[in-house]
C-alpha cells in the first residue's frame, strides 16, 4: 500500500473535505511509527538499565 | 485529476493473489485479519485439549492421567496458548478486519510490517509446543515464570524465552501498526471523538501494548542471562531478588488482562447499541472510561503479590488503586445498562454474548474486587478462588467478546448469514457451560484447594466433578463455532443489503456484502461518517 494509498486517499476524497496532503501523510506516518518504536525499546531497554544499576549497588 | 484518480482505483481493485502466494506473501488487511483469526481458533482448540486434560485429571482425587510433571506442564502451556495463541491473536485479527473499514481507511498503513507480524506467529508457537518433546518435558512452572522455579526447567527453558521473544515482537509490531494506522489513516472528517468504539479501545490497548510487553520480554532477557551467562538480577545467591522478578512481570502482566479484556468492551459497545436500537448511551465518558482504565493498570501491579511480604503502605496503596479501577469498569457497566434502558431489544446470537458478557464480566469483576483486599487476599491467595476470578474475566469476558464480535461482522466479512439457530445452541450451551465450570471453583477456593495441583483432599471431590462436567459440556459446545463459520461461508444465505443487522451504525455497514477486497480505495464522505457516527 504506503505511497499508492496515501495518494488514493488524496486524489480521491470527495470535496469539499480538507485533508492533509499525501507528503504529510507520509510524514504523519513515519513519525507515528518512529515515536511507537522508540517508546517500545524505551521500556525494553530502560527497564534491563534499571536492573543492573540497582544489582551493581 | 480525474484520470489519476482512474488509475488509482483501477489499480486498487485488483484481486487477491492466487494460491499459496496470496496467504504467505499477504498485505491486504482482510487476508491478513483472517489469518489471524484461524491461527487464533487452532490455538483455542490447542489450549483447550489442554484444559480437557486438567478437568480430566482433577474429575476425581488420586493421579489417573497424567504425572504431576505433566499436569503442570499442561496448565503452563494452556495459559500460554490461550493468552498469546488465542485471546491476542483474536482481538489482533478483528483490528485488522475492522480497523480500516471502521476508520474509512484502504488498509493498514503498514501492510508488510502486518505480514512480518503475523508469520512470526506460527514459529514462536511452533516451538513453545516442541518443547513438549523435548528432555524434561514442557515447561511447567507457570505461565509467570517465577525464578527460581522456573531456571529448573531443563531444555524447554530457552524455548519458552525465546517464543516470548518473539510472540512479543509480534505483538509489539503489530501495536505499532494500529497506532500509525488510527492516527494517520482516519477518513478526513473521522475525528478521534467520531471514532467507533472498537477502534477507541484498541488504540488504547495498542498503547499498553508497546509499553508493557518489552517490559516482560526485558524480564525474560534477565532470566536467561541468570540461567545461561552468570548474571544474579534473580538468584538470591548472587545478590539477587526473586521478588524483583515478581514485580517486573505483574507491571506486564497487570496491563496484559487489560489488553485482553478492552478491545471486548469496544465490541460490546458496538453490538448493545446495534441490538438495542439507540445510539450509545454516554460516548465520551466510554472513552475516557477506557483511557482511566489503561493508566490505572500500571499503577495496581502488586495486588497480584500482596502475600510475599511488602510494607503496609504499599499494601495499602495497591488496595486502593485497584478498588479505584471499579469506577471507569462501573461507568462502563452502567453506561452499556443505560443503552439497554427503554431500547428495542431484539436476541440475536451477538446481542445475547455481549449480554452473558455484561452479566458475567461483572461477577470477575466482584470477585478481583474481593481479591483486592489485603487481609481477604491472604485467604484467597493461590486458591481456586484466584482461578475462578480470571476465568470469568477471560471466558464470558474477553472469549465472549470475540465470539460477539464474530457473529457481529461475519455477515459483513463472508456476505452470508449464518444458521441462526445453530449460534444461538452455540450461545445457551456455552453460557450455561462456563457457569458451570467455573462457579464451584470459587466454592473450591474458599474451602482452601490450592491451584496447580493434580490430586486434592476428597472434601473437594464433587465440586470437581461439577467443574469437569461443565468443562467437558463448555469444550464440546466450542466445536459448533468452526461449524457455524464454515456453514456460513460455503452456503450461508447471502445477505443483500449493506446492513445485515437493521440498527448497525459505523462506516463498515456502509460498504457492500461482502466487504470487497479493497474497501475505502475512495474515502468516504463527511455525512457518510457522521450518519456512522451517530452514537
Amino acid at each position: 500500500m504506503g505511497t499508492h494509498t496515501l495518494e488514493a486517499i488524496a486524489v480521491n476524497a470527495p470535496e469539499p473535505v480538507q485533508q492533509p496532503s499525501p507528503a504529510s501523510r507520509r510524514r504523519g506516518v513515519i513519525i507515528t511509527t518512529v515515536v511507537a518504536s522508540l517508546i517500545a525499546i524505551g521500556f525494553y531497554v530502560g527497564f534491563i538499565v534499571m536492573m543492573v544499576l540497582r544489582a551493581s549497588h | 485529476m480525474a484520470e489519476h484518480s482512474h488509475a488509482t482505483a483501477d489499480h486498487d481493485h485488483h484481486g487477491p493473489a492466487h494460491g499459496w502466494r496470496r496467504w504467505v506473501y499477504a498485505t491486504n488487511h482482510k487476508d491478513i485479519g483472517t489469518m489471524y483469526l484461524i491461527f487464533a481458533g487452532i490455538a483455542f482448540f490447542i489450549g483447550g485439549a489442554m484444559a480437557m486434560v486438567i478437568r480430566a485429571e482433577l474429575f476425581q482425587p488420586g493421579m489417573q492421567l497424567v504425572d504431576p510433571q505433566v499436569f503442570n506442564s499442561m496448565t503452563t502451556m494452556h495459559a500460554l496458548m490461550m493468552i498469546f495463541g488465542g485471546v491476542m491473536p483474536a482481538w489482533t485479527g478483528l483490528a485488522n478486519w475492522m480497523i480500516p473499514m471502521q476508520l474509512g481507511a484502504p488498509d493498514m498503513a503498514l501492510p508488510r510490517l502486518n505480514n512480518f507480524s503475523f508469520w512470526i506467529l506460527p514459529f514462536a508457537f511452533t516451538l513453545l509446543l516442541s518443547s513438549l518433546f523435548v528432555p524434561g518435558g514442557a515447561p511447567a512452572g507457570g505461565w509467570t515464570m517465577y525464578p527460581p522455579l522456573v531456571l529448573q526447567n531443563g531444555a524447554s527453558f530457552p524455548m519458552l524465552i525465546f517464543s516470548i521473544h518473539l510472540m512479543g515482537a509480534s505483538s509489539i509490531l503489530g501495536s505499532i501498526n494500529v497506532i500509525v494506522t488510527i492516527m494517520n489513516l482516519r477518513a478526513p472528517g473521522m475525528t478521534l471523538l467520531r471514532m467507533p468504539l472498537f477502534v477507541w479501545t484498541w488504540l488504547i490497548t495498542a498503547y499498553l501494548l508497546i509499553a508493557v510487553m518489552p517490559v516482560l520480554a526485558g524480564a525474560v532477557t534477565m532470566l536467561l542471562t541468570d540461567h545461561y551467562f552468570g548474571t544474579t538480577f534473580f538468584t538470591a545467591a548472587g545478590g539477587g531478588d526473586p521478588v524483583m522478578f515478581q514485580h517486573i512481570f505483574w507491571f506486564f502482566g497487570h496491563p496484559e488482562v487489560y489488553i485482553l479484556i478492552l478491545p471486548a468492551f469496544g465490541v460490546v459497545s458496538e453490538v448493545i447499541p446495534t441490538f438495542s436500537r439507540k445510539p450509545l448511551f454516554g460516548y465520551e465518558a466510554m472513552v475516557y472510561a477506557t483511557a482511566s482504565i489503561a493508566f490505572l493498570s500500571f499503577i495496581v501491579w502488586a495486588h497480584h503479590m500482596f502475600t510475599v511480604g511488602m510494607p503496609l503502605a504499599a499494601q495499602l496503596f495497591f488496595m486502593l488503586s485497584t478498588m479505584l479501577i471499579a469506577i471507569p469498569t462501573g461507568v462502563k457497566v452502567f453506561n452499556w445498562t443505560a443503552t439497554l434502558y427503554r431500547g428495542s431489544i431484539s436476541f440475536e446470537p451477538p446481542m445475547l454474548f455481549a449480554l452473558a458478557f455484561l452479566f458475567l464480566f461483572t461477577i470477575g469483576g466482584f470477585s478481583g474486587l474481593m481479591l483486592a483486599i489485603v487481609p481477604a487476599d491472604y485467604q484467597y491467595q493461590d486458591t481456586y478462588f484466584v482461578v475462578a476470578h480470571f476465568h470469568y474475566v477471560l471466558v464470558p469476558g474477553s472469549v465472549f467478546g470475540i465470539f460477539a464480535a464474530v457473529y457481529y461482522w461475519l455477515p459483513k466479512w463472508s456476505g452470508k448469514m449464518y444458521n441462526m439457530t445453530l449460534a444461538k445452541w452455540h450461545f445457551w450451551l456455552s453460557a450455561i457451560f462456563v457457569n458451570v465450570l467455573f462457579f464451584p471453583q470459587h466454592f473450591l477456593g474458599l474451602a482452601g484447594m490450592p491451584r496447580r495441583i493434580p490430586d486434592y483432599a476428597v472434601q473437594f471431590t464433587d465440586w470437581n466433578m461439577v467443574s469437569s462436567i461443565g468443562g467437558f459440556g463448555f469444550g464440546l459446545a466450542q466445536l459448533l463455532l468452526p461449524y457455524i463459520v464454515w456453514k456460513c461461508v460455503y452456503s450461508g444465505v447471502p445477505v443483500k443489503e449493506k446492513k445485515a443487522w437493521e440498527g448497525a451504525h459505523g462506516l463498515e455497514w456502509e460498504l457492500p456484502s461482502p466487504a470487497p477486497y479493497h474497501s475505502w480505495s475512495t474515502p468516504p464522505s463527511d455525512a457518510l461518517i457522521a450518519r456512522g457516527a451517530s452514537h
